[in-house]
């Protein structure tokens, strides 16, 4: 009930009985009423339906009072006779009913009006969070709306990953109490553990009475507002902490989605960083490699051509160009091997390979870089299969070849062997070289490491054993150097899968 | 190369490459050992001239700025048996077996030499030449594959093969010096089951190298090019292996 100004109310209860009085009065005089009670209930309907029942109680008695004056002998104040106590008992029974009736319908209208507001500050809550970009955005959106609709100040406290508070709005700006601050912290970490409501009320002594209210996504709390109660008033607290909680379901939902897009975002990003990292690599591979392709194809026509070939310091020169270009091809590709690795595009595909064929290809692949060294081999009789990608294999392979035909002495032998130990087959790769100590046998293989010793030998890119130890190891094998110390020489250890058993070949008998 | 050379009119080279680099030089070594050559720079070009001028030999690259090579392929191999060569790239392996399958003769990656690219046309010219009546016997080093006799001796040692390892060998021998992927050969020896398990190929294929190869582990007369298939050398890949002196 909203009486604002009730004296008005009553001077207006005054008016309508008076005018009901003047109305009664003039139809008398024209003609003659049984009753004028029935004038009278209309001050009380307009009371009771107008203003509630209190009003339309004091027109019936008034009215009941009033009615006397027209009971014969006319305009006479008389004592009250059996029909003015009807007429008062009926205008006090219908003011009770009809005020009654009519307050509650009021009362819906305001509840109706008030519902409505509410629905209209969380659909323009509902707009300004929709826009709102970041977390920090939508708490303040929050808390201004909250703050708006409860009438009351509000404290956002935000919550760090690690569970760590920090206000960062403060109406007024006035520092946060810090009993508040630590009680927000409390009730941020409860969640933790338990479904706790999404509301808490604490009474803080000194500092009055806070409402806090949890906003985040489903399983974590991004920030906490705080909302002094202070003096409720006449407005339940239940009906404050039901309001609250339907600003804080909207808030958090509008987290959740923001946590959403930004994960939509950045796969997005991480998707476009892969075209481009491939189109690169390709564009790469493509522009480097073919001019170089055709700087190593002109060089063996020229090598070949008569009046080249009939001066032998010629082609040598020719050669130098085409065996250059053939080293500047193997670095590219080292390169974009690395940039492979480096970008986590190394799928390995696995296929059932002949191991003696792959160190075949490895050999063949090495060539160049072999020719003319001593190579000695010792294969076990008969090598299994392996599952592994050979591409990947053999570049590893070559990798460590022209490792030890780079540092090795060039008068020195290269020793390969392979036989199986431990279901694995082990390929060893051994130089006379400079060897290693126990530090450098980790680091050789970390990318553009080169040892001092070692660099004073031979030059490169320092990417060749990393490649090759990232590519062995994608296909389930591992590499490791051995050395029995400086200028010992050094043993390289692969070791490989070995494919499932072969199935019998039924229909070649033997 | 003696076939060009010989030959009256000389043979007619189509080269297929977007870069005039490569062109070029391809056309200068070739020119050198011979042959005639036109030049195509896109997929239509080249099969407008494969129409127009017949080559009897296409080079062929792989990047072509409007289509990709593997459909001027499809397209010349539905109406012709020209030989070609693929350039191809680098860690492709199972895009030169889907060429090899899709009626290429051979491939050479880039970068290469221009003997590398000779050697494979004077191997797949010759199999032109001799498609029509293949030789009766062939030699690679100490190897002789008398296939109408179906014998097969090493340094004039006769050698014993089981039905399957001499059917390998037979069809290895009809592509002599050309690489045959693994279900080239699968569908030759297993016609009625050609998606059998690549296992029992690998498999047969040890078995043939224990027979015939000096040293199975390092075998010279069949080679495996890793992950593509096999190749039975001629005496010129043989020659140019340099595997005598590298013998055990």
């Amino acid at each position: 009930m909203r009486l604002k100004q009730p004296l008005l109310v009553y001077a207006n209860v005054l008016l309508l009985v008076a005018a009901a009085t003047a109305l009664a009065a003039a139809v008398v005089s024209f003609a003659t009423l049984d009753s004028v009670s029935a004038i009278y209930m209309l001050p009380v309907l307009v009371a009771a339906v107008r203003y509630g029942t209190g009003p339309a109680v004091m027109a019936a008695l008034l009215g009941a009072l009033l009615t006397t004056l027209f009971y014969p002998p006319l305009f006479n104040v008389k004592v009250f006779r059996l029909p003015q106590l009807i007429d008062l008992v009926t205008s006090l029974v219908v003011a009770l009913v009809i005020g009654r009736l009519a307050g509650r319908l009021r009362q819906e209208m305001l509840r109706a009006r008030n519902r409505e507001r509410e629905i209209r500050q969380l659909y323009q809550l509902g707009g300004a969070m929709a826009a709102a970009g970041d977390a920090d955005t939508i708490y303040a959106e929050v808390a201004s709306h909250m703050a708006l609709a409860l009438s009351r100040p509000v404290i956002v406290f935000r919550v760090s990953r690690r569970g760590e508070i920090e206000t960062v709005r403060a109406p007024g700006g006035s520092a946060a109490p810090e009993a508040l601050t630590a009680a927000a912290g409390d009730f941020a970490r409860t969640e933790a553990t338990t479904t706790a409501s999404k509301v808490a009320r604490v009474d803080l002594g000194g500092h009055g009475d806070w409402l806090l209210c949890r906003l985040g996504g489903k399983d974590r709390t991004d920030a906490v507002l705080a909302v002094a109660l202070g003096d409720l008033g006449e407005v339940p607290a239940e009906e404050l902490v039901a309001h609250a909680s339907s600003i804080l379901a909207e808030g958090s939902r509008s987290l959740e989605r923001l946590g959403l897009s930004k994960t939509i975002e950045e796969r997005n990003l991480r998707q476009r960083t892969d075209e481009l990292r491939d189109i690169l690599m390709e564009s790469v591979s493509h522009d480097l490699r073919t001019p170089v392709a055709s700087i190593m194809g002109a060089a063996s026509v020229l090598a070949a051509a008569p009046a080249i070939a009939a001066a032998p310091e010629l082609t040598g020169l020719a050669g130098a160009i085409g065996s250059e270009a053939r080293r500047l091809d193997l670095r590219i590709q080292n390169l974009l091997d690395v940039t492979r690795i480096r970008s986590g595009a190394l799928q390995p595909r696995l296929d059932t390979v002949d191991a003696a064929d792959l160190i075949n290809a490895a050999m063949e692949g090495a060539a160049a870089n072999l020719q003319g060294r001593r190579i000695e081999r010792h294969f076990a009789d008969d090598l299994p299969f392996l599952r592994i990608d050979p591409a990947l294999v053999e570049q590893a392979l070559i990798n460590v070849l022209d490792n030890a035909a780079k540092f090795g002495p060039a008068a020195a032998e290269i020793a390969i062997s392979a036989s199986v130990e431990t279901e694995k087959l082990v390929i060893a790769v051994r130089d006379q070289g400079p060897g290693l100590d126990a530090g450098e046998r980790e680091q050789i293989f970390e990318r553009f490491y080169r040892g001092e010793r070692h660099a004073d030998i031979a030059g490169g890119s320092g990417l060749g054993l990393a490649i090759a130890k990232v590519f062995v190891e994608a296909n389930g094998g591992t590499i490791e150097a051995l050395s029995d110390g400086p200028n010992r020489g050094t043993t390289m250890r692969i070791a490989l899968p070995l494919a499932a058993d072969p199935p019998p070949l039924g229909d070649d008998d033997e | 190369m003696s076939e060009a050379t010989r030959s009256t009119p000389p043979l007619l080279a189509l080269v297929v490459d977007d870069e005039p680099e490569i062109r070029r030089f391809l056309r200068t070594g070739l020119e050198m050992r011979g042959f005639r050559v036109v030049e195509a720079q896109t997929a239509r070009e080249a099969i407008e001239l494969a129409v127009m001028r017949a080559p009897d030999l296409v080079v062929l690259d792989l990047g072509l700025p409007d289509a990709d090579g593997a459909s001027v392929l499809a397209e010349l191999r539905s109406w012709s048996k020209v030989p070609v060569i693929v350039l191809s790239v680098r860690s492709s392996e199972a895009e030169k077996v889907a060429l090899l399958e899709a009626g290429a003769d051979d491939y050479i990656v880039k970068p290469f030499g221009m003997a590398e690219l000779l050697a494979r046309a004077g191997v797949v010219l010759r199999r032109v030449a001799t498609r029509t009546a293949p030789a009766p016997v062939l030699r690679v080093g100490g190897l002789t594959l008398d296939l109408a006799q179906r014998i097969v001796s090493r340094d004039g040692v006769v050698l014993t093969l089981s039905p399957k390892q001499f059917a390998l060998l037979r069809a290895l021998a009809a592509h002599h010096g050309l690489v045959l992927t693994h279900r080239q050969l699968m569908r030759e020896l297993w016609p009625h089951d050609p998606d059998e398990d690549v296992q029992y190929l690998r498999i047969l294929m040890k078995k043939l190298r224990n027979r015939i190869e000096p040293a199975p582990a390092r075998p010279v007369y069949v080679v495996t090019e890793l992950a593509v298939g096999y190749r039975l050398r001629t005496q010129e890949q043989f020659d140019a292996a340099g595997y005598a002196m590298a013998m055990p």
